[in-house]
């Protein structure tokens, strides 16, 4: 079948199941998965921050005084609010997944309303723990 | 009966198809370090911000913050964790979404990014801690 050794069937193209493009982006099933793996990959470069953080510190005080300043000022920090949400989000649907793995929760009215729940939650603890240090 | 260890053609085993067969340790090796990272986590937030944070963050806080062993100890763990844990779900989106001759060299790229990662943080706290 194949006489040009060069054009072999085995780098032909299989087939890749629609993902994001086939399903409903609003159902809160869906929403609350695609945001984990989205959340999680946003949190390995929040890990940087962490990375910057130490080396600053141990390149000492005028080094972590300039890490302070750009630290400090209102654009990190806005960015430093979406990270965190990142992680409390990735957080606290980490849990609803671990408890899926004890085999609880799994049904579909239980699994919408942890959901949304998560959510809400993940927005209100980010808000509660930055006006908290804002206010310092 | 014959040896049945594996039911692909040796074509198929040639071309790789089937099984990397450490799927379930993979995953398993996620849940668990999610389980440590749980408390670890919660602690660094919450003594990063009762402990630097709220006294005034400058630089001597935090050094002294760092140095005590129960925070440089916990820290060192967690960032080894945390770096392990991203580096577990990395590869099943890179898995995802990278195909063909891409895959292995992104994948051995992102590997050396998170364990690089993790050396260098896991390194300046034990500096910080040990020549600061």
């Amino acid at each position: 079948m194949v006489d040009d050794p060069n054009k072999t069937p085995t780098r032909q193209q299989r087939p890749l199941s629609p993902h994001l493009q086939a399903y409903n982006m609003f159902a809160i099933t869906s929403l609350t998965s695609i945001l984990h793996r989205i959340t999680g990959a946003a949190l390995v470069v929040g890990s940087l921050f962490v990375v910057w953080w130490l080396m600053a510190l141990a390149h000492g005080p005028e080094s972590y005084e300039r890490f302070r300043y750009y630290f400090t000022c209102c654009f990190t920090q806005l960015i430093l609010a979406g990270f965190t949400w990142a992680f409390w989000y990735h957080f606290i649907n980490g849990l609803r997944h671990l408890t899926w793995d004890t085999g609880r929760a799994l049904g579909r009215e239980t699994a919408r309303l942890s959901g949304k729940l998560i959510i809400l939650a993940s927005l209100i603890v980010t808000a509660a723990m930055w006006l908290y240090i804002w206010s310092l | 009966m014959t040896d049945m260890q594996d039911f692909r053609t040796p074509l198929a085993r040639a071309r790789n198809l089937g099984s990397a067969k450490t799927g379930v340790h993979h995953w398993l090796m996620v849940k668990i370090t999610a389980i440590a990272l749980i408390p670890l986590t919660l602690w660094f937030a919450y003594s990063i911000i009762t402990g630097v944070v709220a006294p005034g963050g400058d630089f001597n806080t935090a050094l002294e913050w760092i140095k005590k062993p129960y925070h440089s100890f916990p820290l060192v763990i967690l960032l080894w964790l945390n770096f392990y844990h991203a580096k577990m779900g990395g590869e099943e989106i890179i898995i995802d979404y990278v195909h063909g001759k891409c895959l292995m060299p992104t994948l051995i790229l992102y590997k050396f990014f998170c364990y690089g990662l993790a050396a260098l943080s896991i390194y300046t706290v034990l500096y910080i801690t040990f020549r600061m």
